[in-house]
């Protein structure tokens, strides 16, 4: 009997595989017709497999058959309960009129598990109405069940339920390929290269099903214009490569022109994070000399490591501690321990020596060493502005419009200068049209004149310096331009002739005479009667008729015996400050003696060890100077022509050497090769040359400059052009060598974007494209890179969440997959490296390892895309930053702005939820709310509850105890509110409606189509209210079934206007009702009333989320087999949090398997074939 | 395997592609030609092997949501003295060359629940499914059409419109019904374009210069071997979806590179007259629609394609009105369910008249456009109508409809065909659409629920 069974199951699975196979292509309405139930059900005979392919559920209307073995619990009861139904609630609840939309003709007609499961909801409330005696209605028969019978029946359904469960619950149900939403593309695109690229893939390519996302692919579909959208956005992106000499990176700007800023931009940030200046030209700001005050720091903590009781410390230990490089630590301990070093790195090297050594007290004395490191710093910094008697913001100035520059002409010596300094002149500038500057054009007097040296270098003896001929020259002063006269005065204009000259001996007072001892010089130098010498600085006051006359000072100076010294003197009106004045500040020196030559070489030093500057600019600006041979004179034709035309200097030498180091190295010389290679710089600063040697007949290009032709080239030129020619081929050579490691970088691009290691054989596809690319389709390097990457993106690999299901059996997804799954779900993105990781390790398939990475993926930022994606189109605010339902004639205060801040109020809170891990009944009823300080203005608000931010005053922030102005949750959010009203009024329908459909997730059906309307402005109710005009709509029985259910829920949020304020008054002054009448005459008011309501049924509530849930992470509708899931997902409770839901999602059996694929029915149905062609239209259109 | 085999090679696109090769072309014989373009015809003739040839027939489709109010819609009378009501004035100048058609209508439309949604059939005549999980609304008409003839034009068919596709439900339906007038396969929307500049990108783009773009669509297409037994059979059927959109691009690419055309015809034009509309979505919607009927224009008279569609706006349109004076508020919500408060109604009627107006104006323009002595308007159909008739209580008891161009001599205008009366048997759009196909050498034994022609027209 039992192999007999077997046969004949064997027998009948046999039919069905051949009826499959030979079953021809129908049309659409037979393949409709054939899909709920095929006419032979294909069993699984074989007990070993039995377990493994758990049959998937039916379609609806899908019986399962089950001949083969005892009927169950469920199948025995269903006559029974069958006739108890018939017997007592067929009465009324049957046909078109049935009771509560209750029809047992229709419920009783599939009786069995799967039957029940499919209307589980509506089964359940049958089950409590008997249980509870509610039904049957005690006046309505008079013929009742029994007990025995209701707990037959009760029982019956709940063993079915039973039943279904425990053979399908978790079955992974019928995924289609999801393609990437326009929102997934664009997050993915910005995670895969890190910018944010506008492509042009917008929500045209997208449509909604399912539980109303996007992410849903049954209801996505693809054409050729979509193909083109794609492969135009795939070559933009791809346009977007940076392909020089390093690795495969991406740019805000594409093409050449990113290659070049984005080089540029990487040395900025290089020259940011490790770099300093302390002094600089045109605007630029001090930064980074802290990093000197570090590294002498680290240089003393190493020197006293053991009495520091850190025997152990490094110096490139204590420079990462100190966030320094390892390499400037090293260079700066080698600096403080140089020997013999000359002025003034000597001084510098001397201070850190004289920094106390640590003490008992190892606290103090660490912050005795850095007190004294930052004093240390502060001298370093302040020297050369000092030196060159500047006013840098480094040293205390108000910035100084040159660079500092230390060189040939900077550091010129005189043996003897000639100083004219004004003692009362004003340099005052009329603007052209206005009138003069009132007041005294010449400063009154008496004017105190400083005339200073400094020794920079001494020689044998004390340095003398002789002051020739000092005498007071008097002018009569030039008149200014009149107000309307061009502005066009230059201080050769300003001064007058000269009237009268005064020896400055002759006009001082006698003492003043006998002080400065006039005529004797004490190193013995020959001087004259009206000269004096000085071994310091000499303080003078002088005192002439300013209103009559421009006076001046007028003197020689020059060294005194001792040749080898140096000098830096000053003629200035203050004794230290800043002589900024052209030719106030000289060098004083001979230069040939060994004095200057030691001085010389001091400065180099000190530059070389320790520079003002870690680098120059690598964009210079205009006052920057222009490498030798050009002209370095400011607006000179040639400096600005190499400004213009070159861009680009590098003078980092220091940065390189001292600073960097390994990786950042390499990148930095990637960057000064792709900034310099990206563009014709070499030929540009070939051409500057020859311009400069006025060579007419060379070539132009770089690659022309052979080495017979640079032969050819004037002496003076060979030696840069040969440099300029090694330079160019190093910068070609960089290129070259890095080429096939950005084919390798396009095959982990495509990793990463496939969202899974790739076979051999895909790369060495892509790795064959890229070769014909260039060979065949004879592309440049470059070129064939960006087609690639565009081939990459344009791969369904990418395009598609494609998930491998060999047809046949149920699968358990991939640590790929699932990690595909994971982040498409909570950043609708790619995976992560982490994620990548935890796939490739293979620990994407234990639970526990699953829960750590949910709870990390929905605390990081990307989970505020879960705001936007899932809350978004869940709750009805998706894309409200460009909603045009307002009308803005009628409210004028819902500006753009304000638009913008209700939606970021709206991802902002949801964001913060799941982020924060709030429990997820806060959706409803949140203490808390985010606002900018115009949306709480416009919400009616005081704007001081939310602090003030200058930086962001866009940005919206948290509100803290809301819920007093009636804020807070989904159901008081303004985007909310605003979409659920008409343009010109509120809506208790709509927004009634939406509670019963997203809150509540019992729809009610559309509207008749011949429903009458409201007018659509309140404007036009002549008199009535809202609610009046309802109530008599209502009267219209065919209306009154839904409208009972759905107004009671929209009208207690009567009390928010048709753009989200609160208000308790319409328009035409009558008060605002907030009251909800239900069928039963029970009322709610207000949103406490409607949030009380809402808590009571908050089992719904937690159903609804969860079916969200489910449907969004799974790209399906929920199924029966789903029940269990939510079952437990609601049972966690509202003080669950999103991440605790999520979790189970993403550990569930639906969520990490695939149903088999073969022998599911085929939907939608493909595109038929028919044979006849005169049938086909027709036939495709009356499925 | 033979199975296998069946579904690759015989595909609807390649079975219709031979439908409409064997068709009788209708303008043949009913055109007066030129000395030049016979000429031209001749050349083209001795290339192709055919006959004759002379301007090809276009079909242009323009849709606008939300019905008219059935008081201002209305015509009496026939040629130069027809009268119009209200809402159909702006085809004043055009009535004699203008079928007004009155009383049809779409069964399963009519029977929807779905008060728009279900009522967004009207070029397929096929019932919306309210499904939620099964997106269906029958192959449109004009994209029958487009399967048919579409390989004769660098451009199968232009879909265009003006607001972008809404990501939501309504009534639990997907959006995609409000926003897709033009389905390519039962299941498949057409995908709408809105951005002027695309199209016009897509009519000027000749094919010459895509050596790139074939080399990466023929890489990636190389994939579909490899992915079809990993995937389930359900998924390998969507992503051939995209292996079958590269393979129209491909099959386009190179026949723009082709020079010869099947007719020997030459369009008015080869380049565009006028300048590349900007990257972004034009602010102001008249110049938004302006420009898109424009590119109808441009593409027909360049014969890029020869059938086109445009929805001014989608079904639940959001469109707000303020552009046309004293219009306040938003089409579907505030004008058209406009309680019958009276000066609602009559910005209500001045939409109406709007988009009327855009039809008008394409008309206009094609009318001023010589093809040989005949007009581009001569060469074409023009269908202007909408999913609804009294678009307040979403009325689809009948539709209203008006046609313009000659249909190349098929179509006589200065008429109103009125079929309210003749039974309900004899007044189906679908018959219409059995007719127009005809006409654009589409002969088909039955369409959506018709499978009689229109009579009269």
């Amino acid at each position: 009997m039992k192999r007999l069974g077997f046969c004949a199951l064997l027998f009948g699975a046999l039919v069905s595989v051949i009826a499959a196979q030979s079953q021809p292509r129908t049309s659409g309405s037979e393949r409709a017709a054939a899909r709920p139930a095929p006419a032979i059900p294909t069993r699984t005979p074989t007990r070993t497999t039995a377990s493994r392919t758990s049959v998937a559920p039916p379609a609806p209307g899908v019986a399962p058959v089950a001949s083969h073995r005892l009927p169950s619990a469920a199948e025995t009861g269903a006559p029974a309960a069958a006739a108890t139904f018939e017997k007592y609630c067929s009465d009324c609840h049957t046909g078109a009129r049935a009771k509560g939309n209750i029809d047992f003709d229709k419920l009783t007609d599939r009786m069995s598990a799967t039957g029940v499961a499919d209307k589980a909801d509506t089964w359940e409330d049958v089950a409590h109405m008997l249980e509870s005696r509610d039904m049957p209605p005690p006046d309505d028969a008079d013929d009742f069940p029994t007990d025995a019978e209701r707990a037959a029946t009760v029982a019956w359904i709940r063993t079915s339920l039973d039943e279904y469960d425990a053979k399908y619950a978790g079955d992974p149900g019928r995924v289609t390929v999801r393609r990437l939403t326009s929102a997934e593309y664009a997050y993915a695109i910005r995670d895969l290269t890190g910018i944010d690229i506008r492509t042009g893939i917008d929500a045209s390519s997208d449509s909604v099903g399912g539980e109303g996302f996007a992410n849903f692919g049954d209801v996505q579909s693809v054409q050729d214009t979509t193909v083109e959208h794609y492969l135009e956005a795939a070559k933009q992106i791809a346009d977007h490569a940076v392909i020089g000499s390093g690795p495969l990176a991406f740019y805000t700007d594409s093409g050449d022109t990113g290659l070049e800023l984005s080089a540029l931009d990487r040395i900025d940030r290089l020259y940011a994070s490790r770099g300093f200046r302390a002094v600089s030209g045109e605007g630029g700001r001090p930064f980074g000399q802290e990093r000197y005050a570090k590294a002498f720091y680290v240089a003393w903590h190493f020197a006293h490591r053991a009495a520091l009781g850190d025997p152990a410390a490094t110096l490139r230990g204590l420079a990462a501690k100190e966030g320094i490089t390892g390499r400037f630590a090293e260079h700066m301990w080698d600096v403080v321990n140089r020997a013999g070093a000359g002025y003034p790195s000597s001084d510098m090297i001397a201070a850190w020596r004289a920094i106390p050594p640590p003490t008992a007290d190892v606290a103090a004395s660490v912050a005795r060493a850095r007190t004294d490191t930052d004093a240390l710093t502060k001298k370093l910094v302040v020297w050369p502005s000092w030196f060159f008697a500047r006013g840098d913001i480094a040293a205390g100035g108000a910035g100084d419009e040159s660079p500092l520059v230390f060189d040939d002409s900077s550091l010129t010596v005189e043996p003897k200068h000639a100083y004219t300094y004004a003692l009362n002149r004003r340099f005052v500038r009329p603007m052209p049209g206005q009138p003069p500057p009132a007041g005294p054009q010449l400063a009154a007097g008496p004017w105190t004149v400083h005339l200073t040296f400094d020794t920079l270098h001494k020689g044998a003896g004390t340095p003398v310096v002789v002051w020739r001929n000092p005498r007071v020259v008097l002018r009569t002063p030039a008149s200014l331009p009149g107000p309307f006269e061009p502005v066009a005065i230059t201080r050769a204009r300003v001064p007058g002739p000269i009237l009268k000259t005064f020896p400055l001996k002759d006009i001082l007072p006698a003492e003043e005479i006998a002080r400065l001892r006039f005529g004797v010089s004490p190193d013995g130098t020959p001087i004259g009667d009206n000269d004096f010498a000085a071994t310091g600085p000499i303080k003078l006051e002088i005192n002439v008729d300013h209103e009559k006359y421009l006076a001046e000072l007028h003197t020689d100076v020059e060294l005194g015996a001792d040749r080898d010294a140096v000098v830096r003197v000053m003629i200035n009106n203050r004794p230290d400050g800043v002589a900024r004045m052209l030719g106030q500040r000289v060098f004083v020196g001979d230069p040939k003696s060994e004095g200057y030559r030691t001085f010389r070489a001091g400065i180099a030093e000190f530059v070389a060890l320790m520079p003002p500057n870690s680098h120059g600019e690598a964009n210079p600006a205009d006052k920057d100077p222009v490498p030798p041979p050009f002209d370095n004179t400011y607006n000179s034709p040639e400096h600005d022509a190499f400004v213009l035309k070159v861009k680009y200097q590098r003078t980092d030498d220091f940065f390189t050497k001292n600073l960097v180091e390994g990786a950042e190295r390499a990148a930095l010389e990637h960057a000064w090769t792709d900034l310099l290679g990206s563009w014709p710089y070499h030929d540009a600063y070939l051409g500057m040359l020859l311009d400069h040697f006025a060579v007419t007949d060379a070539p132009r290009k770089i690659v022309e400059m052979t080495p017979a032709r640079i032969a050819a080239l004037p002496a003076a030129m060979q030696a840069d052009v040969k440099k300029l020619r090694a330079h160019y081929d190093a910068t070609t050579a960089a290129m070259t060598q890095a080429q096939p490691g950005h084919v390798a970088d396009v095959l982990t691009f495509a990793s990463r974007a496939w969202r899974r290691p790739l076979t051999p054989g895909e790369q060495a596809s892509l790795r064959a494209f890229y070769r014909t690319s260039r060979t065949i389709g004879k592309l440049s390097h470059e070129g064939a890179i960006r087609a690639t990457l565009a081939r990459v993106l344009m791969s369904p690999a990418f395009l598609y969440r494609v998930e491998s299901a060999p047809r046949g059996t149920e699968l358990t997804l991939n640590d790929w997959e699932m990690a595909s799954r994971m982040s498409f779900f909570l950043w609708s993105s790619i995976p992560d490296d982490e994620l990548r990781r935890a796939a490739a390790a293979k620990e994407l398939s234990d639970p526990k390892k699953l829960a750590a990475q949910v709870a990390r993926m929905t605390a990081d930022p990307k989970a505020r895309r879960l705001a936007t994606e899932f809350f978004g189109q869940w709750l009805g605010f998706y894309h409200f930053d460009e909603y045009r339902g307002v009308d803005t004639g009628r409210f004028p205060e819902f500006t753009d702005a304000v638009r913008t801040a209700m939606y970021d109020e709206s991802v902002s809170t949801f964001e913060y939820m799941v982020r924060e891990r709030r429990p997820v009944k806060e959706i409803i009823d949140a203490d808390y709310t985010f606002l900018n300080q115009p949306l709480a203005k416009f919400y009616g608000l005081d704007e001081k509850l939310v602090p003030e931010d200058k930086a962001a005053k866009d940005q919206v922030r948290k509100v803290e105890g809301v819920s007093k102005f009636d804020r807070g949750g989904a159901l008081r959010l303004g985007a909310v509110l605003t979409t659920t009203s008409a343009p010109l009024r509120t809506s208790p329908v709509k927004r009634g409606d939406w509670i019963l459909r997203r809150i509540l997730s019992t729809p009610t059906p559309p509207p008749p189509a011949n429903a009458g309307t409201l007018p659509a402005d309140d404007k036009s109710f002549e008199g009535q209210t809202l609610r009046e005009r309802l109530t008599a709509h209502k009267r219209d029985a065919k209306c009154a079934s839904c409208h009972l259910r759905i107004d009671p829920l929209g009208f207690p949020l009567e009390g928010f206007d048709a753009v989200g304020r609160t208000r308790t008054a319409y328009n035409d002054g009558k008060p605002v009702d907030t009251t909800g009448e239900f069928r039963d005459k029970t009322t709610i008011v207000g949103t406490a009333g409607l949030l009380g309501y809402l808590q009571k049924h908050d089992a719904r509530v937690l159903t609804t989320l969860s079916r969200k849930m489910i449907g969004y992470a799974l790209g399906r509708t929920p199924q029966p087999s789903d029940r269990r899931l939510i079952g437990e997902m609601v049972k966690a409770g509202g003080d669950a949090t999103f991440t605790d839901l999520a979790t189970r999602i993403v550990t569930s059996r639906q969520f990490r398997n695939r149903a088999r694929g073969a022998d599911l029915p085929p939907a939608p149905a493909p595109a038929p074939t028919p044979d006849t062609p005169t049938a086909s239209a027709g036939v495709e259109n009356n499925p | 395997m033979k199975h296998r085999r069946r579904s690759l090679d015989n595909s609807r696109r390649h079975f219709l592609r031979g439908v409409g090769v064997a068709l009788a072309l209708p303008w043949l014989d009913s055109l007066p030609w030129t000395a030049a373009s016979a000429e031209a015809a001749a050349a083209g003739a001795q290339a192709a092997g055919a006959a004759t040839a002379g301007p090809p027939l276009r079909m242009g489709i323009v849709f606008f949501s939300n019905g008219v109010e059935p008081a201002h819609w209305w015509a009496k009378g026939s040629g130069a003295t027809m009268e119009l009501g209200p809402a159909a004035l702006p085809m004043l100048p055009h009535r004699e060359d203008m079928v007004f058609i009155k009383g049809l209508f779409n069964q399963s439309a009519f029977v929807s629940t779905s008060p728009h949604l279900g009522r967004m059939n009207l070029l397929s005549g096929a019932p919306i499914s309210l499904d939620p999980n099964v997106i269906r609304a029958g192959t449109s008409m004009d994209q029958v059409v487009a399967n048919a003839i579409g390989d004769k034009t660098a451009i199968p068919s232009l879909v265009l419109g003006v607001e972008p596709n809404e990501l939501r439900l309504e009534d639990g339906l997907s959006m995609i019904y409000g926003s897709s007038l033009s389905w390519v396969s039962p299941s498949k929307p057409a995908t709408k374009e809105i951005y002027p500049s695309r199209a016009f990108d897509r009519l000027v783009g000749d094919g010459t210069g895509r050596a790139l773009d074939r080399s990466i669509l023929d890489a990636v297409r190389a994939e579909s071997a490899g992915l079809k037994p990993r995937v389930s059979r359900d998924d390998h059927h969507k992503l051939d979806e995209y292996f079958e959109g590269i393979r129209d691009i491909e099959k386009r690419i190179e026949r723009a590179n082709k020079e010869e055309r099947l007719e020997g015809w030459r369009p008015s034009i080869d380049k565009p007259d006028m300048p590349r509309p900007k990257n972004e979505l034009p602010q102001n919607v008249p110049d938004h629609m302006k420009l898109m009927l424009d590119l109808i224009v441009l593409a027909f008279q360049m014969d890029k394609t020869r059938v086109a569609t445009l929805m001014l706006n989608n079904d639940l349109s959001q469109m707000n009105f303020k552009f046309v004076e004293g219009v306040q508020g938003a089409l579907h919500l505030d004008l058209t369910h406009n309680g019958r408060v009276a000066d609602k109604e009559a910005m209500y009627l001045k939409t109406n008249q709007f988009h009327i107006q855009q039809f008008a104006y394409l008309t206009e323009r094609m009318k001023n456009i010589k093809e040989g002595e005949t007009s581009l308007l001569d060469n074409s159909i023009l269908l202007g109508a909408s999913s609804l008739f009294d678009g307040d209580l979403h009325g689809a008891d009948q539709v209203p409809i008006l046609i313009t161009g000659k249909g190349g001599g098929t179509i006589k205008g200065g008429r109103i065909l009125d079929y309210l009366d003749k039974g309900d048997a004899n007044r189906k759009v679908c018959s219409l659409h059995l007719s127009l196909m005809d006409r654009m050498g589409v002969k088909l034994d039955g369409f959506g629920d018709a499978t009689t022609r229109l009579t009269e027209l």
